[in-house]
């Protein structure tokens, strides 16, 4: 079953396009990467599937609605970089606004749903601290389960593995195998080695979309999409850590 | 300060005075927790000069055109939700740079009140009232208002406590999840409004913008969440207004000007107490000891 279909689909801010002629389909229980060069339009494509911004041109259906009806069953993590780190909320409260209504308090059972999101993400005893203190990766993890406390039918991941301690990096990504086992998962992500072990197609979007199975990323792929002659590097042994 | 405990039980104005000063630190610390998290300072910067404006035309209609329902308060409650609404549209919608639009409605508004004020005949002292506060020459039919203004804020906060938060914390991300987030901006622009007009009265259009701040920040330093801060705050609102206002009773200092230096030297010592906390915590007084935040920071 077809949950996203995006029919010659085209975006411009200010008459400057950024997106052109996107023709492409996510089936139920995919689990895809989104990769291209910065500025290739990984973003905005997101937000064209969540309803943020509006296609200049074709046709944008999630789940066999316009993006805006359907978003409330799409669950989103962003980059957390745009959030204000001194913000005072524990872990548990920012989960819980995956369950916030147009009005009203939470109840008991928003309470248990945030409690599970979080121990699915391998969170659980880390209710009560305060978001500010978490780590990169924690932060991430928190956000996941934001999105996840809404009983998402599909989630977005916008550049998961950004912020990773390359000793939970394993880690991470069992836990979004384990996810996509039970929804669609679509990820932006800058890291081939993550995306080449991990998801089954990439979707390579750079003015214009083109979805290869993981198996068939080979380096020309890549050179065309990034324009440019790549080395591809398998860093699963870097010793450098972003995050520590 | 004895003085002031003295005469309490025999003069009203006194009483008067301290029940408003508590009264408006019930709004101010709830509002100054959304002020300072959501980083709209200026904004309310902006709004609370504006203010002047308002009283000012409400002053010169009263005294001038004779309309003796016309308080100065409506005046300012008027002024502070039109000067919310545009800044807010500006804000969501608008092309312009919003720091110039606030600064604009900031010296507009100035402006207005005191050509209002120029303009009516013998009544020039009320200016320095409206600029700096007159506490101590609060009426009952004012602090009746002032209540009414509490109770509003502050019902309207209970109601869409949650709903604040998520838009405070990640506007976006509320939008998905189907809030209005523009209405709940413009909604809590509009009770920041309403208490700018409360601490006017406690401090006057030019230092309102420390009580609505000060507090709240320094609530923020120790609060591990939203309402933790709102309570934290308006307790030091409550015992920063009526200190400030029995220190100044004494010696005849102004009211307004004292309950702000008093704001001040609480942030002052909580910034340096919560330094010397974290230094004492890591063992070192160096750069990283002034963030408690990265101090406290675990690894995965």
């Amino acid at each position: 079953m077809t949950v996203i279909t995006m029919e010659d689909a085209a975006f411009g801010y200010d008459g400057r396009p950024v997106l052109e002629h996107v023709d492409f389909q996510v089936q139920r229980g995919d689990f895809l990467s989104i990769v291209g060069p910065n500025g290739g339009g990984k973003t905005t494509l997101l937000k064209l599937i969540l309803g943020l911004v509006q296609p200049t041109a074709g046709t944008v259906r999630v789940l066999g609605e316009r993006p805006e009806t359907a978003r409330k069953r799409l669950g989103y993590m962003p980059q957390h970089h745009h959030l204000d780190d001194r913000f005072p909320m524990r872990a548990l409260d920012v989960v819980l606004l995956g369950r916030i209504r147009p009005i009203g308090p939470f109840g008991r059972k928003d309470r248990e749903r945030a409690e599970t999101a979080l121990a699915e993400v391998g969170l659980q005893g880390s209710e009560h601290r305060l978001f500010a203190e978490l780590s990169g990766g924690q932060k991430q993890r928190v956000l996941i389960a934001r999105a996840l406390a809404a009983d998402p039918e599909i989630l977005l991941l916008d550049e998961p593995t950004a912020h990773l301690d390359y000793r939970v990096e394993a880690d991470f990504y069992d836990l979004l195998r384990g996810l996509s086992r039970k929804l669609t998962v679509l990820l932006v992500s800058h890291d081939l080695a993550f995306v080449s072990k991990s998801v089954e197609s990439v979707v390579c979007v750079n003015r214009t979309v083109a979805v290869h199975p993981t198996s068939k990323l080979t380096g020309d792929t890549i050179n065309a999409l990034y324009g440019e002659s790549m080395r591809i590097v398998r860093h699963d042994e870097r010793l450098h850590a972003e995050d520590a | 300060m004895t003085v002031f405990f003295a005469d309490l039980p025999r003069h009203a104005f006194l009483q008067y005075a301290l029940v408003t000063g508590l009264l408006v630190s019930l709004a101010c610390g709830v509002i100054g927790t959304y002020v300072v998290t959501r980083r709209i300072s200026y904004i309310a910067g902006g709004i609370s000069h504006s203010v002047l404006g308002g009283m000012g035309a409400a002053f010169f209609v009263r005294a001038v055109l004779g309309w003796e329902g016309v308080r100065p308060l409506h005046g300012a409650v008027a002024a502070a939700l039109v000067s919310a609404l545009v800044i807010g549209l500006v804000s969501l919608r608008g092309k312009e740079r919003e720091d110039t639009v606030i600064s604009a409605i900031w010296a507009i508004g100035m402006a207005l009140g005191v050509i209002f004020i120029a303009r009516t005949p013998g009544y020039a002292e009320e200016l320095m009232g409206y600029l700096f506060g007159n506490i101590l020459m609060i009426s009952p039919r004012e602090i009746e208002l002032v209540a009414a203004l509490d109770l509003a804020v502050l019902a309207t906060v209970a109601l869409f406590y949650h709903q604040f938060q998520a838009v405070c914390f990640d506007e976006e991300f509320a939008r998905l999840r189907g809030l209005r987030a523009d209405l709940y901006y413009l909604l809590l622009l509009a009770l920041t409004a309403l208490t700018v007009v409360l601490l006017v009265t406690a401090v006057g259009v030019v230092m309102v913008i420390a009580l609505l701040t000060l507090p709240a920040a320094v609530a923020g330093l120790f609060a591990r969440s939203m309402w933790r801060m709102m309570l934290l705050s308006v307790i030091l609102c409550a015992l920063i207004t009526s200190f400030g206002l029995a220190a100044s009773y004494g010696p005849d200092l102004p009211a307004g000007a004292t309950i702000v230096v008093s704001a001040g030297a609480v942030y002052l010592a909580a910034l340096v107490w919560r330094r010397f906390a974290a230094a004492f915590r890591t063992g070192t007084a160096g750069a990283s000891a002034a963030r408690p935040v990265d101090s406290a920071r675990v690894t995965d």
